[in-house]
């Protein structure tokens, strides 16, 4: 500090930071202009008025893969060419949500989510839905699960297994997931940044707990359960990767999302699935909160509930559809992964309880994606 | 090769700046500072700025106060994380270094045109995308992989965890990190007159006692310029744990992007960004001290 | 000698570790199965037909190579004019503003990155090529600082001071004078600046749009969200381009020591 120069030349870099400071703090989003309410008359699923949206811009974000592949080409592109909006695909982020939502900045229109994002973030973080936009008459049955969704599409966690591994004495049980003498080889579970209740549940069910009566103090006993197959589990932190370990025999079962083992059995390897305590799962469409158009948002999503879209999502992704009049052409072996056709033996979440205890949750997640 | 070459003329040149007689002799000048005012106008606002932004979150998010930071340091996740994080990278600098050695010396006494050619093997790798390597790797050392499948049909062992594991992991990383370890090495020791070694056993003392007592202590510059780039760059790796790691080998970018993308903690998420932060600008400090005279960038002598 | 020799092959060996796992990813952009098993079932050109008929991997090329384009032009002039500077300037905080210059190397991409995703999202700069070019010139600002710096090292001033006396401005001794000494410098920085876009990953991921998103982030897009080895192919082309600037880096380098030897 004895040098006048360097003495001036913090100051330099003080006022640089300043600066940035400023420019930090006092940037608001760019000011939307008021949407123009257009009349669509009353909502059909499946239709949308030509031309109404020209010149709209809308950006669908999910997942990746076929799955979001398979719903461009069944519904957001015909959605787009109809009624003269631009559709576009990104790569969904729940921090990047959060980001946008925060700043006031929604470059999203439509996301998917699962139904306890929907269930924890509706008014923070999505938009309720106004269901006089949407027709969601022919939706299931007991899949709204709350005001910011309506199905995206019906699926399920489930275990899929090597057949060339177990030959004639393939596994039949969840227990049998967790028995490594009479089923040896190694697992692949869910081990992803996004946390997921229902492989904390299936590990309970696998012990005959009834879901719907669980406890915090079970979260742990979940996991404990894993972590007890000790090097037989393996994780997987993306879909793609679930699907990779099981194409390359890395792991001779897996709970994954049925479209994933329905992927690796359609890139021919001997992946067949196991259906005894599998995991009811619905998605959301959801949207995000501040949404800069939400009448076209809306739009979109009752265009995609259509039958038509429905059936062609289903034979594009495996994926069950939200539609109950949809009528997907399926083959023998799309037809083997179809979560529709065995909605007896699934779970459905137990979405309040966790919901209630995401807190606890989180944390026990975060330890087991972790290793500690 | 630019920074190695480059390196010894700034060594040798460096005593012009200090020069009190050219100093007095230059008038006092303000254009050439016009001259800095793109660059750092650039790096505040895209590169500081962003980090002040990370810094008032972490602060701010939910609420302002320390509670992310109490949350970072009483969670034992974070630390073990964290001790973690430390290890690998240490692990990775102990393997380059004794890689990257012997290495650096065979550059040192070979001809130009080989030294060219080492130099270019030690440079390509590092223009192939982290991700496509890293993809190549995840194809190899899978338990279905070539490698165990060698290993099982010649030795009838495996398959070997070479994937999901520490050993994985650093395999992944020092191979990306090795350049950075070769380089500064090898201008450190390149400037060690070879004289040294013949005058030294010409003075009694065996080859061996020689290099700990000549050489070595001579390339102590390089080695410590190369080991705090590699150290440093490691503790921010992010790919490569994650997919040549199981979860028991994550490390402080992936918690990082966990609690953020997650969880949606943005607070907890920018505290974990700022401890790497500062834990990397601790490295430098107590490494500066340590050893004056080196500086991080490869030859950068002051 | 034995030294020598026994020096060579492990430096072989070491050559080999870094190069040749590496190339695992050429049999498997020919494979004809879909998966990404090795060794490859059987010869194929079907993943890169995918590649040079599917729009949007085209897209993220064009988008990589005109980033990288404009990286490497706005990273090499303000590098050349924050190295001369620095190298005519005296005073106490030098030292300290070289490592600011120089800091964006080794902070953790991703703190940078979640930063520049909240700062980006504000000013309505993310997925636009302003954006990428702004933070891509971050990270190859340094290495351009450090390419031009050692070329001018080499230089001597009094060239400067007579083209001065003979009458030439500023500019003109800075283009006729200057510039071709230090070329060398400023070729590989330059090479250096494309590459590091070119490459670059985590800061991407952050601050793409679907408007405007590079290579690499489909890449990785790809091998996180779907088995598709198209991504292999990709992986080639990606490769085969970064390898042919950088050679071409090295030999503006050599020539370079040739002048000055």
């Amino acid at each position: 500090m004895r040098n006048p120069k360097f003495k001036r030349q913090l100051g330099a870099l003080a006022l640089g930071g300043v600066v940035t400071l400023l420019i930090a703090g006092c940037a608001g989003g760019g000011a939307a202009a008021p949407v123009v309410e257009r009349d669509l008359g009353t909502p059909v699923a499946g239709v949308v008025p030509e031309g109404v949206f020209d010149g709209v811009t809308l950006t669908y974000a999910a997942s990746g893969g076929i799955f979001q592949d398979g719903q461009r080409d069944a519904a957001w592109d015909p959605f787009a060419k109809i009624s003269g909006a631009t559709f576009l695909q990104d790569a969904f982020d729940a921090g990047k949500l959060k980001a946008m939502v925060d700043s006031g900045n929604v470059t999203w229109d439509v996301t998917n989510a699962t139904q306890f994002d929907t269930a924890r973030g509706c008014g923070t973080l999505y938009e309720e839905y106004d269901y006089s936009q949407v027709d969601i008459s022919k939706v299931p049955e007991g899949t709204i699960t709350d005001k910011c969704m309506v199905p995206n599409i019906l699926y399920g966690l489930v275990v899929a297994y090597n057949t060339d591994a177990f030959g004639d004495n393939p596994p039949t049980s969840a227990a049998d997931f967790f028995d490594t003498e009479k089923f040896p080889g190694k697992r692949t579970v869910s081990q992803s940044p996004y946390v997921d209740p229902q492989t904390v549940e299936f590990a309970l069910a696998a012990d005959g707990k009834d879901i719907n009566d669980v406890k915090v103090s079970d979260i742990e006993t979940a996991f404990d359960k894993y972590r007890a197959l000790g090097d037989d589990v393996i994780g997987w932190t993306s879909g793609a990767q679930a699907q990779q370990q099981l194409e390359s025999g890395e792991a001779v079962m897996g709970l994954v999302w049925s479209g994933r083992g329905y992927g690796a059995a359609a890139a021919g390897a001997p992946i067949a699935p196991m259906w005894d305590e599998w995991m009811i799962m619905v998605d959301s469409t959801a949207i995000p909160k501040g949404v800069k158009d939400p009448q076209a948002a809306f739009a979109a999503v009752n265009f995609y509930l259509g039958a038509d879209q429905q059936s062609r999502m289903t034979e594009l992704t495996s994926y069950g559809p939200v539609n109950v009049d949809a009528t997907p052409k399926v083959d023998a072996l799309l037809n083997t992964w179809l979560t529709t056709e065995h909605l007896k033996s699934g779970h459905a979440p137990n979405i309040d309880f966790w919901v209630e205890n995401y807190d606890a949750l989180s944390a026990a997640w975060a330890g087991w994606v972790t290793g500690s | 090769m630019v920074h190695a070459t480059s390196t010894h003329n700034r060594g040798k040149r460096s005593g012009d700046g200090g020069d009190p007689a050219r100093l007095a002799r230059e008038p006092k000048n303000w254009r050439p500072f016009l001259l800095l005012i793109p660059a750092f106008v650039i790096v505040s606002f895209f590169f500081l700025a962003p980090l002040v932004d990370v810094f008032i979150r972490s602060i701010s998010d939910p609420v302002l106060g320390i509670q992310n930071y109490v949350w970072l340091f009483t969670t034992p996740t974070n630390m073990v994380v964290a001790l973690r994080t430390f290890g690998t990278s240490f692990l990775v600098t102990i393997v380059c270094l004794l890689i990257a050695y012997p290495y650096a010396y065979l550059m040192t006494i070979v001809s130009d045109r080989t030294r060219n050619m080492l130099q270019l093997f030690i440079m390509l790798p590092l223009w192939t995308s982290i991700l496509v390597r890293t993809l190549a790797w995840l194809v190899l050392l899978q338990d279905t992989g070539p490698i165990n499948g060698l290993l099982q049909s010649l030795f009838g062992i495996g398959p070997l965890p070479l994937i999901r594991s520490t050993f994985g992991v650093a395999l992944g990383m020092s191979q990306v990190l090795l350049p950075f370890m070769v380089l500064p090495i090898y201008s450190a020791l390149a400037k060690i007159d070879k004289r040294l070694l013949p005058a030294a056993a010409n003075l009694g003392a065996r080859p061996v006692t020689a290099f700990f007592t000549v050489y070595l202590p001579l390339s102590r510059p390089g080695i410590f310029a190369g080991s705090v780039t590699v150290f440093i760059l490691g503790l921010g790796f992010y790919i490569i744990p994650a997919l040549l790691g199981s979860s028991k080998e994550i490390m402080m970018s992936a918690l990082m992007y966990q609690q953020i993308s997650g969880f949606l903690m943005w607070g907890q998420g920018t505290a974990l960004g700022i401890f790497m932060l500062t834990a990397t600008i601790v490295v430098l400090v107590l490494v500066g001290r340590l050893a004056k005279g080196t500086s991080l960038f490869a030859g950068r002598v002051k | 000698m034995t030294l020598k020799r026994a020096l060579g092959a492990l430096a072989a060996l070491i050559i080999l570790w870094l190069l040749l796992p590496t190339l695992v990813i050429i049999p498997m952009s020919f494979n004809s199965a879909a998966s990404f098993n090795f060794p490859p079932q059987g010869f194929s050109l079907q993943w890169y037909e995918n590649f040079f008929t599917d729009p949007a991997w085209l897209r993220a090329l064009g988008s990589s190579l005109q980033v990288a384009l404009v990286t490497m032009v706005v990273a090499t002039s303000v590098g050349i004019m924050a190295a001369i500077g620095l190298s005519k300037v005296r005073f106490r905080g030098k030292a300290l503003l070289e490592s600011y210059f120089l800091t964006p190397l080794i902070v953790p991409g991703i703190v940078i990155a979640i930063g520049l995703y909240s700062l980006f999202l504000r000013f309505n700069l993310l997925g636009t090529l302003p954006g990428f070019v702004l933070a891509h010139t971050v990270v190859a600002l340094p290495l351009v600082i450090i390419n031009v710096t050692a070329s001018l090292q080499g230089v001597d001033p009094r060239l400067e001071q007579a083209s001065a006396t003979l009458g030439a401005g500023r500019l003109r001794t800075f283009f006729s004078i200057t510039l071709p000494l230090i070329m060398p410098g400023v070729t590989a920085g330059a090479l250096f600046a494309f590459v590091t876009s070119f490459d670059e990953i985590i800061l991407s991921l952050f601050i793409q749009s679907p408007q405007l998103q590079t290579l690499p982030v489909k890449i990785y897009n790809s091998v996180t969200q779907a088995s598709d080895p198209t991504v292999a192919a990709v992986a080639v082309i990606a490769m085969f381009t970064s390898v042919l600037v950088m050679l071409t880096a090295q030999f503006a380098t050599r020539k370079r020591k040739r002048v000055s030897a």
